[in-house]
């Protein structure tokens, strides 16, 4: 074969490729979309069930993502800017629950704070019980959507120019002034996008969540367990949440990347005309 | 205006760092040497970002590190104006709210009498190497400060305009009353910028002197070495 033949042969396959696969992942999608006639949605949506998962998981994932960004966003930046004994091993470790499965989570979650687990013991002492409650939600969806923001913070922070940092010292501000008025707006592009990430996986946390606090209508029950429930009495129902959830996550996705959309319809750079 | 002493001892990986100096108010030093002599270090050391093992750095009275004592101010403690090789300016604010970050009432003024006044709603991205510089001066004086340090200042800039902010920089550093103290790897540099040099190689300080007691008597291999580079002619 010629190296010509051969170039287009290579070019062919990588398009066969790009269709066979953008097909698989878009076709499910649009089924899903096109299965149930947007006139239906908003009777579907209403149901008393549908309406306790939307706000079981609007509530669930506001008090994890401020308890995330307000815990996580400190914690990385002494990560990133620190040299420390063992910095490694503990980023390994909080990256652990991004390739963790959720049952596995779940189990970790209830071993951890059920009745003779470590810290269940500590806060039955205080009449606390954590499994199968609200607040067992809660700590699900930290524990699975927290390392995708802390592993953005991260990096947004490690990315930051040293020298911006210390000049600051130098020029009278504290630690605290650098960290607002320099580290966050530098890195504020990563934190954004790793916010975006661990809400997506928080609205979507399904398999820890069914674990660790149960699925409860109208107390732990978020709604993709909702979908999961709904799936055998009412299909449309089911679809119905999935298109919700759908919708979230792409306006999640959308709202991430808008910044980026805008860099390369301007930039050069991400083009080339080697392939 | 006080005085700058500083006697630090330090190891760096491999290279230990041992050094005494001492610099006068209105006295700029040049700290000459190649690249990994441990010059920066030393900078990093008086205005408090790194903590030398040993040693002390005092202004005049005010000790500002000390390790027998355990005293070690923190960088905003420390009245230090440094101007960084990369003048890391602040990418996401304009020129007028970088030096106001130092101090809002004189930032004006400052940006004025450095020149680039008409550039004070440009963004550092935009500006030239020489007026990276000036913006970065005007930051790091702006303060006020009891002591100048400026690490390699002169090498991010093009060859002509190096040569138009040295002599620029030469006039400014003739008119600080406070010690200053240059890092360079550039003979060039030292001279016309500095008072006197102290030629730095391995951590320490190999000789001090003015450039042409250096050349005339070079008690060194390093400042041989250095100071025969340089005598193709300025660059």
């Amino acid at each position: 074969m010629s190296t010509r033949a051969g170039s287009r042969a290579f070019l062919a396959a990588c398009v066969l490729a790009a269709v066979v696969l953008v097909a698989f992942l878009a076709i499910p999608l649009i089924a899903l979309v096109t299965s149930v006639a947007p006139g239906r949605l908003p009777d579907l949506l209403t149901s008393p069930q549908t309406l306790d998962a939307v706000r079981v998981t609007a509530v669930a994932n506001l008090i994890a993502d401020a308890l995330i960004v307000l815990l996580g966003t400190p914690a990385a930046y002494l990560i990133a800017r620190r040299s420390f004994v063992g910095r490694r091993a503990l980023i390994t470790l909080i990256e652990l629950p991004l390739v963790l499965p959720p049952a596995v989570a779940g189990i970790a979650l209830i071993v951890a704070f059920g009745p003779n687990g470590p810290l269940g013991v500590a806060l039955a002492g205080a009449g606390i019980t954590i499994p199968f409650t609200e607040v067992a939600v809660v700590l699900a969806v930290i524990f699975v959507a927290a390392p995708f923001y802390l592993r953005s913070a991260i990096s947004a922070f490690a990315a930051i120019d040293g020298h911006c940092l210390d000049a600051a010292r130098t020029l009278g501000a504290g630690r605290l002034r650098v960290f607002r008025k320099i580290a966050l707006p530098l890195s504020a592009e990563g934190l954004r996008s790793g916010w975006a990430l661990a809400f997506a996986r928080g609205v979507g946390e399904f398999g820890a969540t069914l674990v660790f606090a149960g699925s409860v209508a109208g107390v732990t029950q978020t709604l993709p367990l909702a979908v999961y429930a709904e799936l055998p009495v009412s299909l449309d129902s089911a679809i119905a949440i999935g298109i919700l959830l759908l919708a979230v996550s792409a306006a999640i996705l959308l709202l991430s990347k808008l910044p980026l959309l805008w860099t390369d319809s301007t930039s050069q750079s991400a083009t080339s005309s080697a392939i | 205006m006080d005085r700058l002493d500083i006697a630090i001892g330090h190891q760096l990986g491999d290279l230990r760092i041992d050094l005494e100096l001492g610099v006068d108010p209105g006295q700029t030093v040049a700290l000459l040497g190649p690249s990994g002599a441990g010059k920066s270090s030393v900078l990093r050391a008086i205005a408090g970002l790194l903590r030398p093992l040993e040693g002390y750095v005092r202004l005049g009275e005010h000790r500002w590190f000390d390790a027998a004592e355990g005293i070690n101010l923190s960088p905003e403690e420390r009245s230090v104006g440094l101007v960084f090789q990369d003048y890391a300016l602040f990418p996401h604010m304009t020129v007028l709210e970088n030096v106001a970050f130092a101090d809002r009432d004189a930032a004006p003024e400052m940006l004025r009498r450095f020149g680039v006044g008409d550039r004070a709603s440009a963004m550092p991205s935009s500006l030239s190497g020489g007026e990276r510089q000036r913006v970065a001066l005007a930051r790091a004086l702006a303060r006020d400060p009891d002591v100048l340090l400026l690490d390699e200042p002169l090498s991010a800039l093009d060859t002509i305009t190096r040569r138009e902010v040295r002599g620029e920089l030469a006039g400014l550093l003739a008119e600080v009353p406070v010690p200053t103290i240059v890092v360079t790897h550039d003979p060039v540099d030292a001279a016309e910028l500095a008072d006197s040099v102290a030629v730095m190689d391995g951590g320490q300080v190999v000789q001090v002197g003015t450039l042409s007691e250096l050349r005339d008597n070079p008690q060194h291999i390093t400042v041989e070495r250095i100071l025969g580079s340089s005598e193709s002619g300025e660059r």
